[in-house]
């Protein structure tokens, strides 16, 4: 698909909920060009699950890999983050690897963040950086950095 | 230390050996190529990029002859790539030489110096323990600035992200560190923001494939994240360009593959999502700390 086709996007970061995805339903009733934005989420590719679940309940979306977030919130096409959260602390909310690369580009972007509780994720093949859907791309996979949940803190939130 | 990536692209006699980066790190193939329609098939095919697209358009002229129309078939393909200023400057050196094999070999040598020099400056403005955060691949350009560091008696570690989809970070670049004995880890492009915060990485530098004089340049999808990052940890971000165009950063094409190669490398299915794939993206130079430039007798 041609960026020049897309005018607005959601985007997803997180395990979308099965409430959350009768929400984003109502919405798209009444918004005709807007998409969901479904990230890759490195290393797991969270993104093909969250795809297939947006499918099923017919709701457009448009994949991409993570670091193509950046250039979108750029070309201003993401109105609005939705951080599918693991856990709230006193500090921030906790998602998984890459959560705070996610919303810190909303924020330095004016993107408003809203968090939600996120969904079930299944047992991924990829750990790290090491794998794609479990193959080895690197001799030696101690090279790679361990992918873990990260906190994203309220001032970020905010 | 070498890479066979320093020079992915080789003529011999009347044929083109294209190193086949796609085969990386399975298999070090090369293709041999001998006219302009097998040029632009291994291009587009990405089979080559970055310095191996310079070279294979210099070699490519040395076969063809007609350099407008390598320039401007090559610039159909790969959009985004200033293929009309290697045109030029190739041009303004045939005319002083005739023999266009000579003038590029010329050329080429100029160039790989100017690389080595280049890194050398950007080494003279890194930390004492530099730990280096990168995107892509720069074509050998990370072996020549950690030789440079080395010799200054600094330390380096190379933080790569893996540069999906086509995974150029993991393919090449970590693959032509570790087997230079460089030390070197891997990350999901999405780990960059956790270990700036972490303070695991004190710089970044990017290659470019565009650049303009007021300091914008263009680079491989991702490159803009890692800067507005940057910029926000407070850490420096060092360019390399070369050749910067009075020009607006908007106005250069920014090229758009196909929906199917957001999914290479992973299991083969009937149907993907709809999906989008800029292969570059724009960074402004309010994120920049410095520009590298490339500098030789062919630019005066």
């Amino acid at each position: 698909m041609n960026l020049e086709e897309i005018k607005s996007l959601i985007l997803i970061w997180g395990m979308i909920s099965k409430e959350a995805i009768e929400q984003l339903k109502v919405e798209f009733l009444y918004h005709k060009g807007l998409y969901i934005l479904v990230p890759e989420m490195r290393p797991y590719l969270l993104g093909l699950a969250v795809s297939k679940n947006l499918k099923n309940s017919r709701i457009r979306h448009i994949y991409a890999t993570d670091n193509m977030l950046g250039y979108l919130f750029y070309k201003n096409k993401i109105k609005k983050t939705l951080f599918f959260y693991k856990e709230i602390t006193p500090s921030g909310a906790v998602g998984i690897c890459g959560s705070l690369y996610a919303c810190l580009l909303s924020s330095l972007h004016n993107v408003p963040i809203k968090l939600l509780k996120g969904g079930i994720e299944s047992n991924p093949l990829d750990k790290d950086a090491s794998t794609i859907n479990g193959n080895l791309f690197i001799n030696d996979p101690g090279l790679a950095i361990e992918a873990k949940d990260e906190l994203v803190p309220w001032e970020i939130l905010k | 230390m070498f890479s066979p990536l320093c020079f992915p692209v080789r003529l011999e006699e009347d044929n083109i050996f294209v190193l086949d980066e796609t085969r990386l790190p399975f298999e070090e193939k090369y293709i041999k190529v001998n006219t302009l329609k097998g040029a632009l098939k291994v291009l587009g095919e990405m089979k080559t990029r970055a310095f191996g697209q310079v070279l294979l358009f210099f070699y490519t002229c040395v076969l063809h002859k007609d350099i407008d129309e390598v320039a401007s078939t090559f610039k159909e393909t790969r959009p985004t790539f200033d293929f009309d200023r290697l045109a030029e400057t190739l041009k303004k050196y045939a005319r002083e030489k005739e023999d266009l094999r000579e003038v590029v070999n010329r050329i080429v040598k100029e160039f790989e110096k100017n690389r080595i020099k280049r890194a050398k400056k950007l080494a003279g403005l890194l930390p004492a323990r530099a730990n280096i955060l990168t995107i892509c691949n720069l074509n050998g350009e990370l072996i020549y600035i950690y030789q440079a560091l080395k010799e200054m008696g600094k330390g380096a570690c190379f933080f790569v992200c893996e540069t999906r989809p086509y995974l150029q970070g993991t393919r090449l670049t970590l693959w032509e560190l570790n087997r230079a004995n460089i030390p070197v880890r891997i990350l999901c492009d999405n780990q960059a923001a956790i270990l700036m915060k972490e303070g695991a990485v004190n710089c970044v530098i990017v290659g470019s494939d565009r650049s303009n004089k007021k300091g914008d340049i263009i680079n491989k999808i991702g490159t803009y994240s890692l800067a507005i990052l940057a910029k926000y940890f407070h850490i420096p971000f060092y360019a390399l360009i070369q050749f910067p165009k009075d020009i607006e950063i908007e106005e250069i094409n920014i090229e758009q593959r196909q929906e199917k190669e957001v999914f290479m490398w992973i299991e083969k299915r009937d149907s993907w999502p709809r999906a989008i794939y800029p292969a570059f993206d724009i960074t402004p130079k309010r994120f920049i700390s410095d520009w590298i430039d490339i500098s030789g007798k062919f630019e005066e």
